[in-house]
This record gives C-alpha cells, structure tokens and sequence, in this order.
C-alpha cells in the first residue's frame, strides 16, 4: 500500500490529555483520576490509514471519540486539517463533523431499532445534508451498492439483518456525507471471524477507492495490519511506539508491543510461519507478556491521585 | 465520492414489519383479540351514541316519568332509572365521558410527559434536576387525591375533572420516559447521530422518543384502565360529569340508593366500566409480553 503524504497532516494531535473523574472518594478527600488518555501526539495525514492498537482500557476508544470531539479533552490540541478544534464549541463543530464520521464497534446497536435502512442511511443527507427526500432514495440506494447491499435491503429493520450486514449499513451512512476522515472503533471485533475478513476488506477497498483516511482502532494486531499503513502502540493512555506497520510487526522495540505480538500465535499461523516456529516464539517472548502483568490495582489504564 | 449508477426500474421489497408482527401475535391470542374487539365495540358506541341509543333523547338526560324504575325487558334492556330514563341508551351516552375522556387525558398526559421525560433524560443536569423533583412532588400524592383536590380548587365539571387529572398523571409518563432515554442517550447511534451533527433536538425527537415508544405504549394501555376508574370516581363523587348528562361514575352514585329495589341502575354501569377496563389491562398484558426482549425472535 503506497502512502500518499501531503505537507500538512489532515489530523493533528499534540499533547492531548483526558481525564475522567471517578465516582467516591468525597469522604476521604481523595479524588481519584482515571488519565484514560495522557499527552498523547500523533499526526493521520490524507489518504493514509493509522492504527491504534492497544489492550481493553487503553484509551484508545478515548482518543477516536477525542479526535470526533464527542468528549471534551481536558488538554492539548486537536488540529483538523489546520484547523484547531479541541476547543470549538457544539454549535461551531457541527458543519465540521460532516467531514469526520464514524463506525462502532456493536453494529446492531449503532442503529436505531425504529428505523429502516433506508432512512438510516437517509439520516445524514436529509438532517445535515439538506437533500429531499426522493434524491435521497437513489442517493441511499448508490451508498448501499457501494458496500455490497442492495434494493433488497432498503425497508429492512436493524434486527432483521446480520451483525455483517448492520456494520455495511452503518459504513454506508458513514459515508453518506462524503467525510474525509473515518474513524473506526473496532469495526469488526463482535463479528465472526469470516465476516470480518469480508469487512475489511471492503474497508480496504473502500479507502483505495474514494481516498479517505481511516484512524482505526483496534486491539486485534492482525486486522490492524491489514488494513493500516501506519501502526501506534497505546499502553496504559499513552503511545508507547508508532511507526510503519511492516517495521513494527519486524522489529518491536517496546516490550509492551513485543507482548502483544506474542500474544497472537493464531496470527502467526495465519502469516505462514509454522507451529513449531509459532511455539519457540512466544516461549521467547514470555518475559515481555510478563511485563504488561504487574498492574494489580489500574486494571487497563492507570488510576493516580490527583 | 463517486456513486454507482442504477436502473430506474428497481424493485423495493418490503421486509415484515413491527406492526405486521404485533398484527400476528394478536391474531393467534384469543384474549388480546377479544379485548380490542371489546374496546373497538365501546368506542363506536360511544362516538355514535345518538345513532346507537334506543331512546337518544333520555340517554341525553330527559326525564320520562310514565316508566320510572322498570326491570329489565325487551323494551329496555337494562331497565329505567328513577326518572324513567332508559339505562342502556344512558350506559351508552355515559361512554363519552367515563371512556372518552380519559383516553384524551392519557393523550395528553404523553403529549406533556414524553416528550419532558426525554429531554430530561437526555440532557442531564440542571433540566433533569428540575423536571423529576417537580415530578417528584406531584408522585408524592396519590393520583386520585390530586386529581379530586385540583378539581374542588378549579370547581366541579367534566373539563376541569379531566384537566385535574391530566396534571396528576403526566409526571407518570415523564418519569418512565425520562429512565428510557438515560438508556438510550450513550448508545452507539445515538452517539453516531452526534457525529454526523445531527442537532440535539432532532435526536431527541427520532431517535431518543421513537426508541421509548415500548413502554409508553404498555404504560399507556394499563393506565387507561386506571383512568377511567379515577374518571369514575370523580363523577360519583359528583366532581365530574354533572346531571342530567350520563356518566358510569355518577349513573353508579344515582342508582346506589335503590341498589335494593331496582339494583339494574347501578349494576350495568358498574359492569361496563368493569369489562371495559378488564379489556385494557388484557390488552395491556398482551403488548406486554410482546414487546419483551425475550419474545423476540
């Protein structure tokens, strides 16, 4: 996959941070923090695919919905295409957030129950894109070829579709409003493993073919290199490593990520290396896997007085 | 983004719908079929009470005194009152009021509710403190003490029984909205609606208040029951409907001091008040159960 850099990256973090206050603690006087995402940077630059690959609690899920600015970041900067958002207010960002859209991890959830497919792919043209009705049908009809659905499916309900056919949908209103950017939260994790395979590859083509740029998050190193060009590493809210996929998958430098590679021995078979190869591996990497255990209290990430 | 082209003839299939479900699950249940016939019945009889009485103008309140308190007999079928009255052409106008109304006040009290509970629920904060410890003081009365309450403030009459208990039975539906669309505010699509900047007041109307419809629904059928037993009451306290006009509630408190010697008057209002709300709650059971997770297919 070539990666195609322009001067100035389309998304730019710099040093963003994001607490959570925890519940309790009043009595005692000790407040408690969670730094779900801690000084964190990174650039996405047009056309390319990132990855953010990192264990459950991460952060991760935090910085995508940081980027999308559906939470407020505590500090630092988000840069959108020049642009500095992380202090925009709700009324300011809306014609912005036609630019960046969204694909979750749960795809039956991320639809509305009450709605058919038509109107959900509907939704964004009607509501933000101010399109009439009739131009929308054939409109939504072009969006649901685009991700391998058809005709058939306009008037079904969520729940009479498959979690593969729930997460095309829900592609295909991503991509109603022409974004520039897709950030995808684990887009195939609650999938079967041969649904996921059909996913991604239609994420795959999908960039090749229309240009985007994708922040996918994931904790499944394998997708990510499928998909991504660029690959970081989070560890507890921060970025423990980032570089390009291929050099990462050969070279770990962070015992973090060396963990993690060692923790996919299915992916090693997956890649052609064999069962004995695959073993020695990770008997090799059982220091590493150690590493990332010793966290007893922060389960994920790190919990810290304030 | 380039769009892929189509023929102008495409075939649009149309999947089986919610409503033709509930549609399938009402027709194999012999109770739920029966109720909505019951309540279907009621409410025809009711809207085209002049047309369906026997006797129009006595069902309307004119006294006719050569047939004072008569059993029942092919001619009245459910007797006459004390003051010759027909009791089934009174059963039948008395439908508009002990029926009518109370289903216009549990409208309403959606109407006012829902859509409070919603926003409520989905803002948070300052709006969500205010709403719910109103409400709070309204749930702290039992409804039909409210109710009889705000009617003796405003005065007697059908109007004032039926807006003293809209004004008791919206916070109901506020409080019951309000807890679904905390559920629903930090689902995926709710949270999709965001990113694709969608405004908040567009989501809380299609996607936080349709999403609640279940249980405003099941809570509505169940409550109507409810209400016209509240209804009643006040007319048979005379808050209510006022004579000559026909009411259950006030037919009941009419007849109740002849129970003995021509027990018709107050027993057939009794009993179709009685059927009436049976059917609500039968009914009320069968969405239920069918909007339950669990009878999902």
């Amino acid at each position: 996959m070539t990666v195609s850099r322009s001067e100035a990256p389309l998304i730019e973090v710099r040093s963003l941070t994001k607490h959570f206050r925890l519940p309790g603690g009043w009595l005692t006087g000790k407040r408690r923090v969670l730094h779900a995402v801690d000084d964190v940077s990174l650039q996405v630059y047009t056309g390319e695919a990132l990855g953010i690959v990192g264990e459950s609690g991460c952060g991760k899920t935090t910085l995508g919905r940081l980027v999308l600015r559906l939470l407020d970041p505590t500090a630092g900067q988000i840069l959108f295409d020049g642009r500095e958002i992380a202090k925009l207010k709700k009324s300011e960002l809306l014609p912005l957030r036609r630019q960046m859209q969204v694909v979750f991890q749960n795809p039956q959830q991320s639809l509305s129950a009450r709605l058919r497919v038509a109107d959900i792919v509907a939704e964004p043209l009607r509501t933000v894109g101010g399109i009439a009705d009739d131009q929308s049908r054939r409109r939504v009809l072009g969006l649901l070829e685009q991700v391998g659905l058809g005709a058939q499916h306009l008037d079904r309900y969520p729940h009479e579709l498959s979690g593969g056919q729930c997460q095309r949908v829900a592609i295909a209103r991503a991509l109603a409003l022409d974004p520039v950017l897709l950030v995808l939260d684990e887009p195939t994790s609650a999938l079967d493993v041969s649904v996921q395979a059909q996913i991604l590859n239609l994420l795959v083509d999908l960039r090749q073919r229309l240009g985007l740029t994708y922040l996918f998050i994931s904790h499944d190193l394998g997708v990510v290199e499928h998909v991504c060009d660029r690959i970081a590493v989070m560890y507890l809210g921060k970025i423990v490593e980032s570089g390009p996929g291929k050099e990462i998958f050969a070279a770990p430098g962070h015992p973090y990520t060396q963990a993690l590679l060692g923790a996919i021995p299915s992916q090693m078979s997956r890649r052609g290396v064999n069962w004995l190869c695959c073993r020695v591996m990770s008997q090799v990497r059982q220091p590493a896997i150690w590493l990332s255990i010793p966290h007893p209290v922060p389960v994920g990430t790190g919990y810290l007085p304030d | 983004m380039s769009v892929i082209p189509l023929p102008a003839d495409v075939e649009i299939v149309t999947g089986s719908t919610r409503g033709a479900q509930l549609w399938r699950v009402l027709r194999r249940d012999p109770l739920s079929i029966m109720s909505l016939t019951i309540i279907l019945i009621y409410l025809l009889m009711s809207l085209f009470a002049p047309w369906v009485a026997p006797y129009p103008a006595q069902g309307a309140g004119k006294s006719n005194p050569p047939t004072v308190m008569l059993p029942p007999s092919p001619q009245h079928w459910m007797g006459t009152d004390q003051l010759g009255r027909d009791v089934f052409s009174r059963v039948i106008f008395g439908g508009r009021p002990a029926f009518i109304v109370p289903l216009l006040v549990v409208g309403l009290a959606v109407l006012i509710g829902a859509p409070l509970g919603a926003i409520a629920g989905f803002k948070g904060g300052w709006f969500d403190e205010t709403i719910m410890r109103i409400t709070d003081l309204f749930l702290a009365f039992p409804s039909l003490l409210l109710a009889m309450a705000i009617t003796a403030a405003l005065g007697r009459g059908l109007e004032n029984a039926a807006l003293a208990l809209v004004i008791s039975w919206w916070p109901w539906y506020a409080r019951i909205v309000r807890g679904a669309s905390v559920s629903l505010r930090d689902r995926y699509f709710v949270e999709a609606a965001h990113s694709m900047g969608v405004r908040e007041p567009v989501i809380v109307a299609r996607h936080i208040l349709p999403n609640c419809l279940t249980p405003i629904l099941i809570q509505a059928t169940i409550d109507l029951g409810t209400v016209i037993l509240a209804m009643g009451g006040l007319a048979f306290l005379g808050m209510g409907t006022q004579p000559p006009a026909a009411d259950w509630g006030l037919m009941i408190s009419e007849g109740r001091t002849s129970i003995l010697n021509a027990w018709w008057i107050a027993i057939f209002p009794m009993l179709a008040m009685m059927i009436l709300v049976l059917a609500f709650n039968l009914l009320g059971d069968v969405l239920r159960d069918f909007f339950d997770p669990r009878h999902y297919r």
